[in-house]
């Protein structure tokens, strides 16, 4: 990995970008998914967004990638507002999709290089002497003719990865990057995405509900709850929370003899 | 709402995919794989349609004019015209929405099921450029390929059948003379004309439903009846509206 920051030169000599969100509000007809959302991202940093199934993350994420469009509120990089943003073209966003979504119809190489073709930011020598580096780095050897469905859930997080790497985004967005694979390797996607920010202070912002995650890579910590924010965290103060929702988030109680599923039959 | 929905998108589409041609000599590739596709695939089938469709043709007209003294002999222009003038690019454009409408919304509809079309849009490219352009391109290349195809094996079908059925008693010759002496460029050129027309609304309804797809893997077998329906009716409708013009 001695060559990341010589593959990624570009990326590196990039100031790191700001996000902010002011008072962000979806809503889908009368259903209100997030409301009056405010946060900010430092430049460099991975924030979690954490949050319970269906609370509203993924379509925050979406929000955030340029998706979707807020019903109200802003969203701003580098104080910059995103519809202007995605306009411009002025910032790249990469989203490392939950499934990956590599096109099926292309080998894992063409995959890589669909980006930086059909941008002409390179010749196809240098383009597939990119893709090669990136697919050793990654530990994805002797795949390049492979076809996304021939891969493991863990390749396809990796590949999506290094489309996303690819790109050399300001802003790298995950949507649930460790979920669906066994502990192993959701650690390793979880050290790789740390030791990405690390060497590239690119700005990450990771929905999740790794609680793991959340602790050994977040530089802050949001748990959405019910479309609201309440509060937004350091690993250190996550542990220190004494609030009855978050205890419960990070500390599930289980009860085999009263199932909370079950609990509307009583 | 939701009909109104679709055509208000597809015409969306439409003029999307005219802004995206100036990229076409960057997408010739994938032009040219979707011309593969419609075409040399599609090719076996509207040859075998078309000969039974000219056969079945030749034989009811036959059958009909044959209690008509001497009427048979124009059997080589109804044939010839029918088939140029409507039922080569009808049939074809039919098994175009079956063989390649219907897997154009399937490819497109699972591409935004699993979110690959918003895998692009986050890359900063154009599901249109990329996806619809190509297919449209494809085609508009290979209707008219296919429809003369189509209507030359009908010529066929209908002569193999006044060769080989006792009840039409005329030759070759007299078949083709009449054939020749009705059939002229422009009743070529207006079924050319339709085949085009069918080509392009198949292709935008087919990639706009494939778009619009959400769900999962039922939301796609939906969306490709849905396909099939609604070309079916444009396609009807519109050889009515363009028939009546070229008249």
């Amino acid at each position: 990995m001695a060559n990341t920051k010589q593959l990624f030169s570009d990326t590196c000599n990039r100031l790191p970008v700001s996000i902010e969100v002011d008072q962000l509000k979806k809503q889908f007809g009368r259903f209100v998914v997030l409301d009056n959302i405010s946060l900010k991202v430092e430049p460099g940093e991975i924030f979690v967004l954490m949050g319970p199934s269906g609370s509203g993350k993924s379509v925050f994420l979406d929000l955030l990638a340029g998706l979707s469009k807020p019903s109200s509120g802003r969203l701003s990089i580098n104080q910059e507002d995103l519809q202007y943003v995605k306009k411009t073209k002025k910032y790249v966003m990469g989203l490392v999709f939950q499934s990956g979504a590599l096109f099926n119809s292309m080998t894992i190489f063409d995959n890589l290089a669909l980006y930086l073709r059909e941008h002409r930011l390179f010749d196809e020598q240098e383009i597939k002497s990119r893709v090669t580096q990136i697919l050793d780095m990654l530990a994805l050897r002797n795949i390049s003719e492979m076809m996304p469905s021939e891969l493991s859930g863990g390749m396809r997080k990796r590949v999506a990865l290094a489309r996303g790497l690819l790109m050399e985004p300001d802003v790298l967005l995950f949507d649930e990057p460790t979920s669906e694979l066994d502990p192993v390797m959701a650690t390793s996607i979880i050290e790789l995405i740390g030791y990405v920010n690390k060497q590239l202070r690119i700005t990450t912002f990771i929905v999740s509900h790794d609680v793991v995650l959340a602790q050994t890579i977040g530089h802050h910590i949001a748990l959405l709850n019910n479309g609201f924010i309440r509060e937004i965290y350091t690993p250190q103060t996550l542990l220190q929370s004494s609030q009855p929702f978050l205890r419960n988030f990070l500390n599930p109680t289980i009860n085999l003899n009263r199932p909370r599923f079950l609990s509307f039959l009583s | 709402m939701k009909l109104l929905q679709l055509w208000a998108f597809i015409f969306q589409l439409f003029f999307e995919t005219c802004k995206e041609l100036r990229y076409l000599p960057r997408q010739i590739g994938r032009c040219f794989e979707q011309c593969c596709i419609m075409g040399y695939q599609t090719l076996p089938i509207v040859g075998i349609l078309s000969v039974f469709m000219g056969g079945i043709l030749a034989l009811q007209t036959g059958y009909s004019l044959s209690k008509l003294p001497g009427a048979q002999s124009f059997l080589g222009s109804i044939v010839g015209l029918s088939m140029c003038r409507e039922l080569g690019p009808l049939m074809t454009a039919f098994l175009l929405t079956g063989r390649v409408g219907s897997a154009i919304t399937a490819e497109l509809g699972s591409m935004s099921v699993y979110r690959e079309v918003d895998a692009l849009r986050t890359m900063n490219l154009s599901p249109v450029r990329l996806l619809v352009m190509p297919r449209v391109v494809g085609g508009l290349f290979m209707m008219p390929f296919l429809t003369i195809f189509s209507t030359v094996l009908g010529w066929l079908g209908g002569w193999i059948v006044t060769q080989s059925v006792d009840f039409i008693s005329i030759n070759g010759a007299i078949y083709w003379r009449s054939l020749k002496q009705y059939v002229d460029i422009e009743s070529v050129n207006d079924g050319l004309l339709k085949a085009e027309v069918f080509a392009l609304v198949i292709t935008l309804i087919s990639s706009a439903i494939g778009l619009q797809t959400k769900g999962g893997p039922r939301e796609i077998g939906a969306s490709v009846t849905r396909t099939l329906v609604q070309s079916m009716i444009a396609i009807l409708m519109l050889d009515y509206f363009v028939t009546k013009v070229l008249l």
